[in-house]
Order: structure tokens, then C-alpha cells, then sequence
């Protein structure tokens, strides 16, 4: 297996470094000016560290900052255009970047007051015993989770409460991959619903805030909880068909105790819901969304409800995922590259939804090998140098697409860690991965375009 | 590497019971009784336990609210706190016979 690994990394270096190499030596590569030229190799560079992971991906965030303040930033200034360095610096802590840290904080809040267990458990005791129903209940808790928690901590939360009832079952009842499946499934799934569910909305969002026309947070939840409910019913129905089982109830027995609810868990509900409803009502108190989320991090953090440590232990390195995205993005900008992209993709001149459909399908099969951040992160910055009129709907588009795709253990987070229990084969995973990427991009692509026209997206 | 048995200080006794304390939003905590006169032993806190032979579910709990953002990380990281368990135990029984061998008790 790890042979194959490294043999398979060989490959993708080997093809990087070649195209790396002609582009540096070539004098202007395909009619490319210096600057251009420049961010195609950081661009490169970036991407081969982000298919293979050789280094953390954060890592790969700071390699395209470092290039971009060395190189890039050098170039554009013997080129006559001069940059300030905090160009490339401020996607690193923007308006999105604090709204996601705002998100952050409520996760690692709700988690250590042990509110989302709480729900979890409370629902599930309440789903009846009825296999079919338990699924649905859980799989759609966990994608309501997943809208304000990280998808790793929801399906990490889901798994460990459930994983005691799913190996009561007989060992060989498929019910067991059903339930594993549609945990993984609705924690990926439900990152669509609200922009801070999955860091793909949020750099969709940083890059059309930029051009004036990113949606509200209410307004992302109209476009994204609709197409959640109806991925999650097809999902459920899907597995339900490929994994039937034998048994027909299984006992839910709430064995881990939970304490009754102290005053910093109500200040924490209070703060949540706060926050939440700062979130949704942006356009009437004028305070953008990343102003809100300074709301649970002053709150939480002032009230000593969560402590130095838990401020350390947040996803920081998740922020610098993101943050490198953006610098990416700046410096594709800045140097001309993406109308060198646009103006060598027979694309330029089709309909937005031909457009959307290219770009949706590439980001599945970018995001199915590879982190979702990171095939955002190389996609969005393309898709928002295409000059036409109406970029919002490609851009949710290639969002929604990046967390569509689920076919492999590796694909996300929620994926690995369904398939870490050893309850499942490579092929359980790959076939209904498979059908649900397919249909969600098919429904995206016709209800959801014809939808988001309607809420008045463009 | 250096490699103890934990001893009482009381009683000279090895023969000590873990008791493993989990609450809410704490480090799960190790309280060490001896087993043969009943007292403290040594109070440890947690960062990260595994289980063996329980594998992922015990890990998926002490995870927490942190975000991944890679699937093979995560796989990564899970056979990497799976092989350190093993290679630091046997490491670690390893040593200690040598320790016997130098300085017999
Ligand atoms: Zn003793």
C-alpha cells in the first residue's frame, strides 16, 4: 500500500517539477508576461503539495505566502506594478477567516459544556428503535450539527455515540455500514447548509464579498439547507437499498450519564443563539459576519468559559489552509494570471451554466482524492477570473460541489474516520460515494440553479 | 529512556489500580491507588488516551471539537498514535528487563 503511495506521489512531483521547470526557463510560456509566469509556478507548486500532502497542508499555505512575498511581489514591482506586502498578508486574517474562528469557538464550546452530545442523545433516544428511522434520525442530526460544528468534531461526536448501539448489532448485519455510512455522509453533507459549515463556502464567500457579490449568511442557508434536506433523504433511501440487514430494532440504550445543565452551559446556549441570530440578521444591524463572531470568542473567552488551553487547541491550522488559498488567489489576481487561464480555456465565451457544470465536475473529482479546502482553494480563484456576468452561481456551484464528493476513505475527514472502525470495505464506501456525487452535482446543476434563480441569487 | 514500576510510597507495594476520571471539558485524569493499603499514589492527566483493542472508538471520544481537514491526515494520525502505543510498550517492557539485568533488586 505505502509503495504504491510513494510510487504514485513520484509521478504527480515528476510532472509537476517538468512543468515547473519549462515554465521558469521558457522565456514568456504561452504568451505569459513575468508576473504571470511567476504565480503559474507558485500555482503549480501549491497544487502538487496539496494533491500529495508530502507536508501538512497548512504548510503548503505558508510555502505559497513565502513565494509570494520573495518572488511574486518582486516581479509585479520590475514589471512597473508595485504591491504592498500586506496584499498577500491580509487573506490570513480576514473577515471570513475570523467568521470561521467565530465558528470555531462555538464548536470547542458546545463540545466541552458536552451540549452537542446532549442533543445527539436526546434525539436519538427519542428516534424509536426502528432501524430505518434511527438512520434517518441520526444521519439528519448530524448534518444539522455539521452545519455550525466542524465536520470532523460532528462526525467524530456522531461515531463515538453511536458506534457502542452499531456493534450491538450482529456482526454481519449490513445495518452496521448504513449507519457508519450515513454518519460520514450527513457530516459531509451538511457543511453545505450555512457558510461557516465547511471552509469551501467560506472562501466562495471571501472571494465574491471581494467583487460585491456575495450573498447573506440567511441567504446562503436558503440556497444550501434545501439542497441538504434533499441529498440526506436520497442518501438515507440509498443506503437503506444498498445495505439492507436482517435485524429490524436495535436497543438504544443511553448509557453514558450526562449532567443537568450549569449556569456556563445556559451562557453558552445563550451565546450560541446570539451569535447565530447576529449571523442571520446582518443586513439590519450592518455588522458584517467575521464583527459577529468576535461575540462568542469576547463572551466565551472574557467569562473564562473556555480556558487558554481550549483557545490553543483550535483548528488554527485550518485557518492557514484557508488563509493560503486567498494569498493564492491575490496573486493569480494581481499578476494577470487568471485572464491568461480564461483567455486558454475554451470557456470564456460559454453560458454560466456550462461554465458551472466544468468547473462543478472538476471540483468533484479534484475533492473525491484530495481536501476539500485545499481543491477549493486552487478552483475559486480561476472561476472568479472569468469574465462573465453573473459569478455567484458558479462560484456556490464549485462550492456545494467540493462537499458533494465523498467516494473514498480519503475524500474527507468523516470519511476516514467511518472507515477507521474497520467496519467497512473500500468498495461500501466507492458505490453509494459514487451515486450521491453523481446526483447531487445533477441536482445542483438543474433544481438547485433553477432554485437559487428564484431566492434571487442572480 | 528510563523506565519505572510504580511503586507505593507507603507500602513498598506494585500491585497499584488506575482509576480513570473522565468529566466533561477536562483532560481525562489518572488517579493511582495502591492496591494493597489503599492510598494515593500519583494523580496523571491525559492529553490523549488509547485504548487498545479498542481502537478508534475510545480515540474518537478524546478528539474533541478539533477540525481536520485532510481524510489521510486523520488516517495518518490514528496509525500513528496505534504504532506508538505498541513500539513505546514493548520498548518500554524492553528497558526495563535491561534495567533488571544491570541492577538486580
Ligand atoms: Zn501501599
Amino acid at each position: 500500500m505505502s509503495s504504491r503511495r510513494v510510487s504514485w506521489k513520484n509521478v504527480v512531483f515528476s510532472a509537476a517539477a517538468l512543468v515547473a521547470l519549462v515554465l521558469l526557463i521558457v522565456e514568456s510560456p504561452l504568451g505569459m508576461d513575468g508576473p504571470s509566469k511567476a504565480a503559474g509556478v507558485v500555482l503549480v507548486i501549491a497544487a502538487t503539495l496539496w494533491i500529495t500532502e508530502v507536508v501538512p497542508l497548512f504548510v503548503t499555505s505558508l510555502v505559497v505566502l513565502f513565494c509570494c512575498l520573495v518572488w511574486v511581489r518582486p516581479v509585479l514591482e520590475q514589471s512597473g506594478n508595485p504591491v504592498e506586502a500586506t496584499k498577500f498578508l491580509a487573506p490570513f486574517f480576514s473577515d471570513i477567516i475570523l467568521l470561521f474562528l467565530g465558528g470555531f469557538v462555538l464548536s470547542s464550546a458546545l463540545h466541552k459544556y458536552q451540549l452537542d452530545h446532549r442533543i445527539a442523545l436526546a434525539i436519538i433516544t427519542r428516534t424509536g428503535r426502528s432501524i430505518p428511522r434511527l438512520l434517518f434520525g441520526v444521519m439528519l442530526l448530524t448534518a444539522c450539527l455539521s452545519m455550525w460544528l466542524s465536520n470532523t468534531a460532528t462526525a467524530a461526536t456522531m461515531l463515538a455515540l453511536c458506534l457502542p448501539f452499531i456493534r450491538s448489532l450482529p456482526p454481519n448485519d449490513r445495518y452496521r455500514q448504513a449507519l457508519l455510512l450515513g454518519i460520514a455522509f450527513a457530516a459531509n453533507l451538511g457543511g453545505l447548509g450555512t457558510p461557516i459549515g465547511s471552509p469551501p463556502n467560506a472562501i466562495a464567500l471571501q472571494y465574491m464579498r471581494q467583487a460585491g457579490l456575495a450573498p447573506q449568511f440567511w441567504m446562503w442557508m436558503l440556497i444550501g439547507v434545501p439542497g441538504v434536506v434533499v441529498m440526506l433523504t436520497l442518501t438515507w433511501a440509498l443506503l437503506l437499498y444498498l445495505f439492507r440487514g436482517q435485524q429490524r430494532e436495535v436497543e438504544v440504550a443511553a448509557d453514558q450519564p450526562v449532567n443537568g445543565l450549569n449556569k456556563r452551559s445556559w451562557i453558552v446556549i445563550g451565546g450560541t443563539l446570539v451569535t447565530i441570530a447576529g449571523w442571520m440578521t446582518t443586513e439590519s444591524h450592518g455588522y458584517s459576519a467575521g464583527t459577529v463572531a468576535l461575540v462568542p470568542l469576547v463572551l466565551f473567552f472574557g467569562l473564562k468559559i473556555l480556558s487558554v488551553e481550549d483557545l490553543r487547541a483550535l483548528s488554527w491550522d485550518v485557518l492557514l489552509l484557508m488563509g493560503g488559498g486567498g494569498c493564492l488567489g491575490v496573486a493569480i489576481d494581481l499578476s494577470g494570471l487568471d485572464d491568461w487561464i480564461i483567455g486558454n480555456i475554451p470557456l470564456h465565451d460559454s453560458s454560466v451554466f456550462t461554465v458551472m457544470v466544468a468547473f462543478g465536475l472538476l471540483a468533484i473529482v479534484m475533492s473525491s482524492v484530495m481536501s476539500n479546502t485545499a481543491t477549493a482553494n486552487l478552483l475559486l480563484p480561476i472561476v472568479m477570473g472569468l469574465a462573465i456576468s453573473s459569478v455567484t452561481p458558479v462560484m456556490i456551484g464549485v462550492a456545494f460541489a467540493c462537499s458533494l464528493a465523498m467516494p473514498l476513505p480519503i475524500s474527507t475527514p468523516p470519511n476516514a474516520m467511518a472507515f477507521g472502525t474497520g467496519e467497512l470495505k473500500t468498495i461500501d464506501m466507492l458505490k453509494p460515494g459514487l451515486v450521491i456525487a453523481v446526483v447531487g452535482a445533477m441536482l445542483a446543476f438543474s433544481t438547485g440553479y433553477w432554485w437559487w434563480d428564484i431566492v434571487g441569487l442572480f | 529512556m528510563e523506565v519505572h514500576i510504580q511503586k507505593c510510597q507507603e507500602c513498598q507495594s506494585t500491585d497499584v489500580c488506575n482509576m480513570l476520571v473522565s468529566e466533561p471539558g477536562q483532560p481525562q485524569t489518572v488517579y493511582v491507588k495502591c492496591a494493597s493499603c489503599g492510598q494515593l499514589v500519583a494523580r496523571f492527566l491525559l492529553s490523549d488516551y488509547y485504548h487498545h483493542g479498542k481502537g478508534i472508538e475510545s480515540w474518537l471520544r478524546s478528539l474533541g471539537p478539533a477540525a481536520f481537514e485532510s481524510g489521510r491526515d486523520f488516517h495518518d494520525e490514528f496509525s500513528r498514535v496505534q504504532t506508538a502505543a505498541l513500539t513505546g510498550f514493548e520498548a518500554a517492557c524492553r528497558r526495563l528487563e535491561e534495567q533488571k539485568q544491570v541492577e538486580p533488586p
